[in-house]
């Protein structure tokens, strides 16, 4: 029973990332099209209607937060951030294993705190509003918390995926 | 491997073991002359709490020759040269980011102190728009210290305080605010109608230009020259100094002493780092601060001076004065709409006040 409860873990955390990669994909993907049209309107709303419109700009901030800070998500599930491995690669010794984990461990940490830090900043900050979409900077701002723990999310994820199965493998078996 | 570490590490830690006792028996030996040097360095540390030396940290967006550069400038050479022990560091021309960065920043205790404009500053603790009602002062050098400095300073002050924690220690001068344009030159609103215009991204900024029917446009500041260069706008405003120091003047060689705007600059520190200056080191600040205070006000009244005539002389510039009493009629629903936001008779007592 405990066997199978340790082996059903992975697998439910495994599939419960299927789910908010997709929501996360979908999600960069409405981000991308919005500003795409938020810039069109931007551009065409000055240089041809002759009537500039004020929230254009406001708007394609707040997008492009959450674009980067989503898309780092997705990036570090397909595990396709710069990594310097010379030295792993190279270097041989004992408990290097355990060192790897070590700097799993910590990876993870430091988005959780980065998480953590940025939730509170985004609280302290929501008082200041963008003057033309009327509404508080928190929405742009709760893109950074949102996007560390979706990192350190998959981070997690990445200690349980098979070894050997990369995310471009399992996706083309999938 | 890892068996070299511990021994290295074994044998490092006797040294050091050795090293202390051999520290401890000659404590002993000279007993006497270690406590004396002990209640020293007890004494050295302890008495001069009042000169400790201390960072305040500041930052602005104006480059070198704009008044609350100099003032900082001014600020930071007193301080060196007073013994209170305290440093000043600026941070000017927007090294730290813009205005909404900055302000963010002291809020956050990131930096002491900064010269924000009061446009940037509404973003933050709205209250503090009620000085950025169009037409609101009379001129540029004395109707605004009046306000500032009495009363009616203060109660924005303390809603600043309730709305962001920031502290507003004095008023600075941005200038009276005037419009350029790359061919026509405002008279009245008549020539404002259908005008792109860029304007700060402030909510007062719009209304009242797109009240005057112009098309309001809100970008970075950054962006201004090339927008002008290009055509995306066919004006701009500013006062007369960031006119002549961005060069404005190029690509929007008309300019209309409209003076639609008077533009504060809330003088903001963060509370927590104010209160580790001690009393003598307060003194200290607050003296230098009101000499810098009055230095900004008078450098902003004659830079306009200065610098409009360098603008006509050596720029080319045509300079139009606008039938200013027109553009207040025109803009007179946006008075009102923001007149009742932030409470007819303050507004009124600021209009009036002498």
């Amino acid at each position: 029973m405990t066997e199978d409860r340790k082996k059903a873990m992975p697998s439910t955390l495994l599939r419960v990332e299927r789910v908010v990669v997709t929501i996360e994909e979908a999600a960069l993907f409405l981000i991308l099209a919005s500003l795409l049209v938020t810039l069109t309107l931007q551009i065409a709303s000055r240089f041809l209607f002759e009537f500039p419109l004020d929230w254009t700009e406001e708007l394609a901030r707040v997008g492009q937060m959450w674009l980067v800070f989503i898309g780092a998500a997705v990036g570090a599930r397909r595990a396709e951030h710069f990594v310097v491995e010379i030295f792993m690669e190279r270097v041989h010794f004992p408990g290097k294993p355990l060192v790897a984990r070590a700097i799993d461990i910590l990876v993870v940490g430091f988005f959780l705190v980065l998480a953590l830090v940025s939730a509170w900043t985004t609280w302290f900050g929501s008082i200041q509003t963008m003057p033309a979409l009327a509404s508080s900077v928190a929405w742009a701002y709760a893109a950074i918390p949102v996007g560390c723990a979706l990192i350190a999310f998959h981070f997690v994820c990445s200690w349980v995926r098979p070894v050997q199965a990369s995310v471009a493998a399992m996706e083309a078996g999938e | 491997m890892s068996s070299l570490l511990c021994v290295a590490a074994r044998e490092g830690m006797s040294l050091l073991r050795h090293a202390v006792r051999v520290r401890c028996v000659n404590a002993s030996a000279r007993g006497y002359s270690a406590t004396l040097m002990l209640a020293l360095l007890a004494a050295s540390t302890m008495l001069p709490t009042a000169a400790l030396a201390l960072d305040i940290t500041a930052s602005h967006v104006n480059p070198p020759g704009e008044p609350t550069y100099e003032a900082f400038r001014q600020m930071t050479e007193q301080l060196a040269g007073s013994d209170s022990g305290l440093r000043m560091q600026v941070y000017p021309r927007g090294q730290l980011g813009n205005e909404h960065d900055i302000i963010e920043q002291v809020r956050l205790g990131a930096i002491t102190m900064a010269s924000v404009s009061t446009a940037a500053l509404s973003a933050f603790a709205p209250s503090v728009g009620v000085l950025d009602i169009p037409f609101l002062m009379r001129d540029h050098d004395r109707h605004p210290w009046v306000v500032a400095d009495g009363p009616l300073g203060e109660r924005v002050a303390k809603n600043v305080q309730r709305e962001t924690g920031l502290v507003v220690i004095g008023w600075w001068s941005a200038g009276m605010r005037h419009v350029f344009t790359r061919q026509t030159p405002i008279r009245g609103p008549q020539e404002l109608a259908d005008l792109k215009i860029r304007v700060i991204q402030s909510q007062v900024y719009t209304d009242t230009f797109n009240g005057l029917g112009a098309k309001a446009t809100p970008m970075p500041y950054g962006e201004v020259y090339t927008a002008l260069a290009t055509g995306t706008v066919d004006a701009a405003e500013n006062d007369v100094t960031g006119y002549r120091n961005m060069q404005f003047f190029e690509q929007a060689p008309e300019l209309s002493l409209t003076g639609h705007f008077f533009l504060f600059k809330a003088v903001i520190v963060n509370r927590r780092a104010m209160e580790k200056l001690s009393t003598e080191q307060r003194a200290v600040f607050d003296k230098t601060f009101a000499e810098a205070t009055g230095y900004q006000r008078e450098l902003a009244a004659s830079l306009f001076l200065s610098d409009l005539q360098w603008l006509t002389d050596s720029a080319r510039v045509n300079v139009t004065m606008p039938d200013r009493k027109a553009l207040e009629v025109a803009v007179k629903p946006v008075q009102d709409v923001y007149a009742r936001r932030f409470g007819r008779d303050f507004v009124n007592a600021i209009r009036n006040a002498r």
